[in-house]
C-alpha cells in the first residue's frame, strides 16, 4: 500500500468529487439571487423614503400625523383620520380575533386531544391561506348588511349603511386569528413537556398547568403573535377598503364610514400625478405606515431575543 | 419491616396500543419505607411507577387494567379524581425540572393550587419543604432568583422541595439521579433515605449501588413483569430467582 495521501483529486475519484463548472456556476446564480433581493427592497425603501421625506418637509409633520382634514385636492393634508382608522381598526382587531385566537391555541395544544389538535391546526392553515379579497367580499356581502341593523338600533338614522370601524375590526379579527392562532399555538408547543408533567404530578390540572407554567413560560411567542398580527391588521389594503365606507373623516362612532392609512392610498393614487404634492403626500403617508410596522417588528425582535441570555 | 401496606398493586398491566409495559404486576408497598425498582432499560419499571400516580392519564392508547390501592382505595376507581391522587402521590423526573419561575415560585406552586394562601403561612411552608430537601440554606439569600439558573444538583433538590411542599403520604421518583454528578447524588440519595422515615418512597434506579444504598426494599422487573421482591439486602446477596441473579451480576442489562 502506497502510503502517498493526498488531498487533491486524482484520476480514479469519482467524477462529481472533481471540480467542475457546476460549483462556480452554482455559486454565481445564488449570489445574484442574493443580490436581487437586496438590491430590489433598498430600491423600494429608497424611493418611498425620498418622495416621503419630501412630503413630509412640505406638509410639516404635525399637519401630516394630527391635521384633521384629508383633502388632498384642495391641498389639505391632515393624516389624523387616517392614523385614527388604522389604529382603532387593527386594535379591534386584536381585541376580536387576536385574543380569543390566543386562546383557542391554548385550547388547542394544552387541552384538546391530539386529533382534535391537528384538525385545527390544519383548518388555520387553510384559513391563513385564503386571499384577502375573498375576506372583504364576504365581510361585504354578510357583515355589513348586519352592521347596518346593529348600527340602525344604536344609532338610530346615524347608521345608515352599516360600514365603518366596526366591521373593519370583525373583519380584521377573522383575517388575523388564524395568523395569531399558529403563532401562538406553536410558541405553547415549545414549551418542554417536562414541565406540565411537573405540574400534573404536583396535583394541578391540565388547565391550571397551562395558566401558570405553561402560559407564562411561553408570553414571549404570543405577544409576538400579537403585534405581527397587529402590524398585518394595519397594513391590511384591500379587504377594509370594502367595508370601511372610504370618507375621509373622524367617525362619530363604529358605524359611521371612515378610512385608514392603506385604504386612503388605494383611493388617492389614481389622482395623484407624480411630482405633485399630493403625490408626495401619499408616499410620507406610506412611509409613517412603514415606519410603524417596522418599529413593530423591531420592538416584537426585541421582546423575542430578549428572554434569550 | 411488616409495616402496613401504603400502596398495593394487584394484577396491575399497562398496554401502550397492542404492546404490554407492564404485565400482571402485584407489589405491596410498606408505609414509611423506601422501596427501589431495578431491572434494564425498558423492563416496565417507570411505567410501573407512572401508573401509581395515574400520570399516564392522558397519553393516547394507554390502557391500565388491575388494581392500585392507596390506603385500600383503587385509584383508578371510577369516582376517583386524578388530580387528588396526585397531590397524595408526588413526583421528582429524572431531568430536573424546574418551572421557569423564582425558587420560591417553584415551591410555593403547588399550594397555591388550592386557592389564595396567607402569606406568612405560604413563607413558612416553602421554608420548611426547602429545609426537608437540603436547599434551605443555599437558596435562602436568593429565594426570589431564577430556579432555573441553579446548579443541577440543586434543581433537582428544588424539585424534591416543591414535591414535598404540598405534604404528600408517598413520593415516586424515576431516576432522580441520572443526570447528576457524584457528588449532588450523595446528598440526593442521603436525602431519600431520610424521607423515607417519614413517608413512603419509590424510586426507580438503574444505579444498583443506588437502591441498595437507599432502599429497605427491592424489586426487579424484568420485560414487564415482577421477578421477585425482597429486602434490599435480601435481593442482593440471595437472589431467588436465576433472572435477578443474572441481572445482578452484569449478565444483561
Amino acid at each position: 500500500m502506497s502510503a502517498e495521501v493526498s488531498l487533491l483529486p486524482v484520476s480514479s475519484d469519482p467524477p462529481h468529487r472533481r471540480r467542475s463548472f457546476g460549483e462556480p456556476l452554482a455559486r454565481l446564480v445564488f449570489t445574484f439571487a442574493a443580490l436581487l433581493v437586496l438590491l430590489s427592497t433598498l430600491m423600494v425603501l429608497g424611493f418611498l423614503a425620498q418622495r416621503g421625506l419630501i412630503g413630509l418637509w412640505a406638509i410639516g409633520p404635525a399637519e401630516l400625523l394630527l391635521g384633521a382634514d384629508w383633502r388632498p385636492e384642495l391641498g389639505r393634508f391632515g393624516g389624523r383620520p387616517l392614523l385614527f382608522g388604522t389604529a382603532v381598526s387593527a386594535a379591534l382587531a386584536l381585541l376580536l380575533g387576536g385574543a380569543p385566537a390566543v386562546l383557542a391555541a391554548i385550547y388547542s395544544v394544552e387541552l384538546a386531544p391530539a386529533p382534535a389538535r391537528r384538525a385545527m391546526e390544519r383548518l388555520m392553515a387553510l384559513a391563513a391561506a385564503v386571499p384577502s379579497v375573498v375576506y372583504g367580499w364576504l365581510a361585504l356581502v354578510h357583515l355589513v348588511p348586519a352592521a347596518a341593523q346593529v348600527g340602525g338600533v344604536l344609532y338610530g338614522d346615524g347608521a345608515p349603511g352599516g360600514e365603518g370601524l366596526a366591521v373593519s375590526g370583525v373583519l380584521l379579527g377573522l383575517m388575523i386569528g388564524p395568523t395569531v392562532f399558529l403563532l401562538s399555538a406553536s410558541a405553547f408547543a415549545k414549551v418542554p413537556k417536562d414541565l406540565r408533567e411537573a405540574s400534573l404530578a404536583l396535583g394541578a390540572s391540565p388547565l391550571h398547568g397551562a395558566l401558570y407554567v405553561v402560559f407564562p413560560a411561553a408570553w414571549r411567542g404570543v405577544v409576538g403573535a400579537l403585534l405581527l398580527g397587529f402590524a398585518r391588521a394595519a397594513g391590511e389594503t384591500m379587504a377594509v377598503q370594502m367595508v370601511i365606507g372610504g370618507a375621509r373623516q373622524l367617525p362619530l362612532h363604529l358605524f359611521t364610514p371612515t378610512t385608514t392609512i392603506a385604504t386612503q392610498l388605494v383611493a388617492d393614487m389614481q389622482n395623484a400625478r407624480p411630482g405633485t404634492l399630493a403625490s408626495d403626500a401619499l408616499y410620507a403617508m406610506a412611509l409613517v405606515l412603514l415606519v410603524f410596522s417596522a418599529l413593530l417588528v423591531v420592538f416584537t425582535r426585541r421582546l423575542l431575543l430578549g428572554g434569550q441570555k | 419491616m411488616g409495616s402496613v401496606s401504603k400502596l398495593r398493586t394487584v394484577e396491575l398491566t399497562v398496554r401502550y396500543g397492542d404492546k404490554i409495559g407492564v404485565a400482571d404486576v402485584s407489589l405491596e408497598i410498606p408505609e414509611r419505607q423506601v422501596l427501589a425498582l431495578i431491572g434494564p432499560s425498558g423492563c416496565g419499571k417507570s411505567t410501573f411507577l407512572r401508573a401509581l400516580n395515574r400520570m399516564n392519564d392522558g397519553a393516547i392508547g394507554v390502557e391500565v387494567a388491575g388494581r392500585v390501592e392507596l390506603d385500600g382505595v383503587d385509584v383508578y376507581g371510577g369516582d376517583v379524581d386524578p388530580v387528588l391522587v396526585r397531590r397524595r402521590v408526588g413526583m421528582v423526573f429524572q431531568r430536573p425540572n424546574p418551572f421557569p419561575k423564582s425558587i420560591y415560585e417553584n415551591v410555593a406552586y403547588g399550594l397555591r393550587i388550592g386557592g389564595r394562601q396567607k402569606r406568612s403561612v405560604l413563607n413558612e411552608r416553602v421554608e420548611h419543604a426547602l429545609g426537608r430537601a437540603g436547599l434551605w440554606d443555599e437558596v435562602k439569600d436568593r429565594l426570589h432568583t431564577s430556579g432555573t439558573d441553579l446548579s443541577g444538583g440543586q434543581q433537582q433538590r428544588l424539585c424534591l422541595a416543591r414535591a414535598l411542599a404540598v405534604e404528600p403520604e408517598v413520593i415516586l421518583m424515576d431516576e432522580p439521579a441520572s443526570a447528576l454528578d457524584p457528588i449532588a447524588t450523595e446528598r440526593l440519595e442521603s436525602l431519600i433515605k431520610e424521607l423515607g422515615r417519614s413517608l413512603t418512597v419509590v424510586i426507580v434506579t438503574h444505579n444498583l449501588g443506588q437502591a441498595r444504598r437507599v432502599s429497605e426494599r427491592t424489586a426487579f422487573f424484568y420485560l414487564g413483569k415482577l421477578i421477585e421482591v425482597a429486602a434490599t439486602s435480601e435481593l442482593f446477596e440471595h437472589p431467588q430467582q436465576r433472572k435477578t441473579q443474572a441481572y445482578l451480576t452484569g449478565g444483561f442489562g
